[in-house]
């Protein structure tokens, strides 16, 4: 057995870390300025003078975002639509990826397949005709609305698809000799063994559901439908559409208001806005590195 | 005939997706027809035909042409950095031996694909300012300072790098998740005969690796043409317009005054039509030439 | 699918530069304002039908409408947009219903999938373009005649104020939509602002010429450090001090041998180009200035790194003001000054065919007069000064509650200049009696001038300060140092299909040559590349519609 602890190895795992830490610390430090955003006050922000501590601490940017209870609201429905969309999209994911991993002389006619959903990633209809669709089959205003369009994410499936791939072909063989079907390969053999592949696809189509804003702005036609993103964007934008047509105001919301301009507001929105996935991230990662192989094969 | 018997399970597990497919993929397909019609959303489909006009008007257009060039050129580039970068990072990550280190690293380094370009933006423009951090940095280094975001030939590299720092996160993951399906006999063999870890990482992991890299690069490539909207927008300047403007950005201004749908129509068809060519000829250089199948 | 409607906190303030307008009445000119609104039914129509336009539904009718989202209503306890007090005092006087059909954050797109859709509400307001569309579409109702019928003599009045903008809403002799207006022109000019403290300190006199202006920023910057004069990627100061040469960028205006021509590519363009140049090489403006936005430059302002500020529509003190007197104090604010001039000639402030949108009634609605009745109640309540109303007034106009009504209000546009002249009065005699809407203004004036409180810096640089905005535009509007805008209405096809491009090449060029990367000379090459590449279509086009 060759020893593993050489100097060079050593050496090497020094620099690694080294490496890596830098490369964390870059990552983290927008972050980190984005906190100090959303903790500061308007004018500080305004003057630039916010690098990665906040200035002139104030909760008013999160009280604004939070204020009025529909966020809430909002939240509960993005992780409805989250729960929902999600198990629909691995659904789909696993059934059609399972089929087009086999070649072709297993599934006929598998070129034709394929190249049916892989047309999808590259052209589409448009926002108006997609609009006239779904608002025809009644799902305006409802969550399906936001879950059933994209129900099968065509790039994911073919991420999926080669996951598949790439496992050995004795895997399956076994259950085959034994006379199972493919449904019970799928379930009993494949999927234990697929784990780290749905984590993966898995945590992508989580944010794909989450970030997006659009689909609830165009479907959705009173406030209180809004998933998370679409409520704060849509704060956002009627900022705007105010500071467009400003009238004489008075009232409590004003003096709040004006400690925060669209940057602090921005700050506290997307910061409260990406709690719940980067939450769930590191919940994901323990699938990511279990083997794939580990005790399937041997033996 | 016996083939279709045994076979007709796959291919019922494949009914649901072809109908969600058909229905939300298919049916609005019809909506192309807006890039050859003067778009009216009051008239609807009755809206006037013009043919191939606007595809006329829009290559017509004043500097159009050349966003076309300066989408590809930056594309391209954030591709293949991108790819480097996710490959080697994935690679440091997997000599990590502490599975608790390496999910910390993990973590952090997909925080900035957390984050949307507007916030990223505003960071960036104060950071890379002609008096900004970076440029102090290289002072204190004797060097001048770099007009990062001004300049028409360093800009194009600002937006590849930066966007490679922000999204270097999301093919990590992928590749290491693939990499943890690579078999650890394979490995053990290796050493068996002699290999040293840097050997090994050549011929086995790297190797193993490919298909995967290879299909993101396709995949990738069928988004050749979204050089990345949102990051230019809220970086990009007039000055810049030379080697900075992509089509997105481009069309985007052009509607600002109305929802130019028929513009929008066209360049999304266009783009299909040329997305289109370049995954097909990969996936088949792919096959042809190494062997890998993507699709 | 694949695009997104980025609308930023930045483009807006850039393309509107803030507040400025009020919404909130002041008198109308014209005299019956105080006669009793009740007797207006018998003498308003010309078609002398004896409708009583004030007369409620005996059965309830009901509207659909479709409205913005908007951040600055505050609603009152128990309020929100489909429970409101407006709702309810449309319901009261007329029996009328009004129903939500969307309240969107992106009310245009709304609008649009409606139009595909054909699910439009009864009534709704949009713009110019669309209105083109909704009516090539036959989506929207002719309503020539209920105008005619059911329209207060105060509606009548101001849209009579200036016809052309009533016109842009007739197609082929109908009406099609009521125009919104605007709160008035003296909203429209721009300033320099100057820092109060540091021009005192160094005892400087008021600027009369742009040396005079430049000397300024030069002491500025050797006492106080910084540069001179901010600027934005998108030539947002040298837009507004052009006119000190006789430029006039980004309008249309009559050019020497009587034609229209585009402003931007006029002769006088070149030295006010030249000026800028010499002054970038001075290190007059921010060196990074070609990658600035506006929040960038106004940072300076904040900072107390530069004192002196062009700014639109008497907004400096909204924004940043706001920001500066909270960061810097009270003596750090800017003061507006009329552009002085560079040649010796009368500088003219530039200004815009100025309408908000149009009120649209779609084809399908069941009552459209009904519309009318409601703008009736809405410009009434506007603009009386019956001290009856004054809770009720209160209750409707504060918080940003008629935000709520954006499918039907309509400004009055002379709003403004009428309150500024009562806000004036008022301060000089103490005497706030007939001030109406415009009281809360008034009070926030005070409120300044006895706190300094910094929210309400911006209406006292607007209105209340000595050297406040609209002192200054209030002289230019009465002096009519105005240059209209020839565009004076919807754009022509090409400006519409391309106008944003055609800019583009003309901001890259002068870039460059205020950046020094191309000699001033380059203009001419400029000015040949945007003809050819649509400039002259355009011209030929503005020529032909708006032309004489």
């Amino acid at each position: 057995m060759l020893n593993y602890k050489s100097w060079g190895r050593t050496v090497f795992n020094i620099f690694n870390h080294i490496i890596l830490l830098a490369t964390c610390l870059l990552c983290v430090l927008p972050f980190v300025n984005l906190l100090a955003i959303s903790f500061s006050s308007s004018t500080a922000v305004a003057a630039g003078s916010v690098v990665f501590w906040p200035k002139d601490f104030t909760l008013a940017s999160y009280e604004f975002t939070l204020s009025d209870g529909k966020f809430i609201r909002a939240m509960m429905i993005s992780i409805g639509r989250v729960v929902i969309g999600v198990s629909l999209n691995l659904i789909l994911i696993i059934l059609t990826a399972y089929p087009l991993s086999k070649t072709k002389q297993q599934l006929a006619g598998r070129s034709i397949y394929v190249i049916f959903f892989v047309i999808t990633m590259l052209i589409g209809g448009g926002l108006i005709p997609t609009y006239l669709l779904v608002s025809g089959l009644g799902l305006k205003n409802t969550i399906w609305s936001l879950v059933l369009p994209g129900a099968l994410p065509v790039g994911n499936m073919v991420i999926f698809m080669n996951f598949i791939r790439s496992l050995p072909e004795e895997i399956e063989e076994a259950a085959v000799i034994d006379g199972a079907t493919p449904m019970q390969v799928l379930m009993k053999v494949l999927l234990p063994v697929l784990k780290p592949a749905i984590a993966t696809v898995g945590l992508f189509c989580i944010v794909n559901h989450w970030n997006d804003w659009f689909s609830g702005m165009i479907y959705m036609t009173s406030t209180d439908k809004y998933p998370l993103q679409t409520y704060l964007q849509s704060m956002l934008l009627s900022i705007e559409q105010m500071m467009q047509q400003v009238r004489q105001s008075g009232g409590d919301m004003q003096s709040v208001l004006t400690q925060i301009n669209a940057r602090t507001g921005r700050a506290a929105q997307l910061f409260l806005g990406a709690i719940p996935v980067m939450l769930i991230y590191p919940y994901l990662q323990k699938y990511f590195t279990k083997g794939l192989i580990l005790g399937s094969i041997k033996g | 005939m016996i083939k279709l018997k045994k076979q007709w399970r796959y291919h019922a597990m494949l009914l649901p997706g072809i109908i969600f497919t058909f229905v939300f993929c298919y049916i609005p397909l019809y909506g192309v027809i807006i890039a050859f019609q003067k778009y009216n959303p009051g008239l609807g489909f009755r809206s006037p035909w013009v043919g191939l006009s606007n595809f006329k008007f829009i290559f017509s257009q004043p500097n159009f042409v050349r966003t076309i060039w300066n989408t590809f050129y930056i594309s391209v580039f954030k591709i293949i950095g991108g790819i480097i970068v996710s490959v080697v990072f994935a690679l440091l990550l997997n000599e990590i031996s502490s599975n608790k280190t390496k999910r910390i690293f993990q973590t952090f380094v997909y925080i900035p694909n957390f984050l949307s370009w507007v916030i990223v933006a505003g960071i960036m423009i104060d950071i890379l300012a002609r008096d900004g951090i970076v440029n102090q940095a290289l002072g204190v280094l004797g060097i001048a300072p770099i007009s990062f975001l001004s300049n028409s030939t360093i800009f194009p590299w600002t937006m590849i790098i930066t966007d490679i720092w922000k999204g270097f996160g999301f093919g990590t993951v992928v590749y290491l998740a693939a990499l943890t399906g690579i078999d650890p006999v394979l490995y053990e063999s290796a050493m068996i005969d002699g290999a040293q870890r840097w050997k090994q990482i050549r011929y086995i992991t790297l190797l193993l690796l490919m298909p995967t890299i290879i299909l993101m690069l396709v995949l990738s490539l069928g988004n050749v043409f979204n050089a990345g909207f949102d990051q230019i927008y809220n970086l990009y300047s007039p000055i810049v317009y030379e080697t900075g403007d992509i089509i997105d950005t481009y069309v985007y201004r052009l509607g600002i005054e109305q929802a130019q749908y028929s513009v929008g129509a066209t360049v999304g068809l266009f783009k299909s039509v040329v997305s289109f060519v370049l995954i097909a000829g990969s996936n088949f250089l792919a096959n042809r030439f190494a062997g890998y199948r993507i699709f | 699918m694949k695009k997104k409607f980025m609308v930023l906190f930045i483009v807006c303030v850039m393309t509107i530069g803030v507040v400025a307008c009020s919404r909130n009445g002041g008198d109308s000119s014209s005299p019956s304002s105080d006669a009793s609104q009740k007797t207006s039914s018998v003498e308003s129509t010309a078609s002398s039908e004896l409708v009583d336009i004030w007369a409620p539904y005996n059965d309830a009718v009901t509207l659909t409408v479709g409205i913005p989202q908007n951040a600055g209503i505050t609603f009152p306890e128990g309020q929100d947009y489909d429970k409101n007090i407006w709702y309810t005092m449309f319901k009261d006087e007329f029996n009328i219903q009004l129903e939500n059909l969307w309240v969107s954050a992106n009310h245009s797109t709304q609008v649009n999938l409606a139009m595909a859709s054909d699910s439009l509400p009864d009534v709704f307001s949009t713009d110019g373009a669309t209105l083109e569309l909704l009516v090539a579409g036959g989506l929207v109702a002719d309503i020539t005649e209920i105008y005619d019928t059911y329209a207060s003599e105060q509606i009548k009045s101001f849209q009579e104020m200036d016809d052309t903008i009533f016109q842009t809403a007739v197609y082929d002799g109908k009406l099609y939509g009521i125009p919104k207006l605007s709160c008035g022109l003296i909203d429209q000019p721009n300033h320099v602002w100057i820092r109060k403290d540091w021009k005192e300190s160094l005892n400087l006199s008021d600027p009369e010429t742009i040396d005079d202006l430049i000397n300024i920023a030069k002491l500025f910057m050797e006492e106080y450090g910084g540069y001179g004069i901010g600027e934005t990627q998108d030539l947002y100061t040298f837009n507004i001090l052009a006119p000190a040469w006789g430029a006039y960028p980004k309008i249309w205006v009559e050019t020497a041998d009587g034609t229209l021509g585009y402003g931007s590519i006029q002769p006088e363009m070149k030295e006010a180009l030249a000026a800028f140049a010499q002054w970038y090489k001075d290190g007059i403006l921010d060196p990074d200035f070609a990658i600035s936005n506006m929040a960038k430059m106004f940072e300076a302002n904040i900072n107390g790194e530069i004192g002196i500020q062009p700014h639109g529509r008497g907004g400096w003190g909204y924004y940043p003001g706001v920001d500066v007197v909270s960061n810097l104090g009270e003596e750090a604010i800017f003061q507006a000054y009329g552009i002085p001039s560079a040649n010796g000639e009368t500088v003219k402030a530039p200004v815009n065919f100025a309408n908000n949108g149009y009120i649209v009634i779609s084809k399908n609605c069941k009552n459209p007069e009904a519309v009318i009745k409601l703008v009736n109640y809405y410009i009434k309540m506007l603009t009386t000064k019956d001290p009856a109303d004054a809770e009720l007034i209160l209750e409707l106009f504060s918080n940003g509650l008629p935000n709520i009504v954006h499918s039907i209000y309509m400004d009055n546009p002379v709003s403004d200049y009428n309150q500024y002249v009562d806000i004036s009065a008022a301060l000089e005699s103490g005497d706030t009696s007939t001030l109406g809407t415009s009281l809360s203004k008034y009070n926030d004036i005070v409120d300044y001038m006895t706190n300094a409180t910094p929210k309400a810096v911006g209406n006292y640089l607007q209105q209340g300060d000595l050297k406040s905005a609209y002192s200054v535009s209030k002289k230019i509007l009465d002096d009519n140092n105005i240059i209209k805008n020839e565009m004076w209405g919807l754009p022509t096809e090409t400006i519409a299909n391309s106008g944003s491009t055609l800019d583009d090449i003309l901001i890259q060029g002068f870039t460059q040559i205020i950046v020094g990367d191309q000699p001033v000379d380059y203009f001419d090459i400029l000015i040949e590349s945007w003809k050819s590449a649509g400039g002259d279509q355009a011209t030929a086009e503005i020529n032909e519609t708006y032309g004489n």
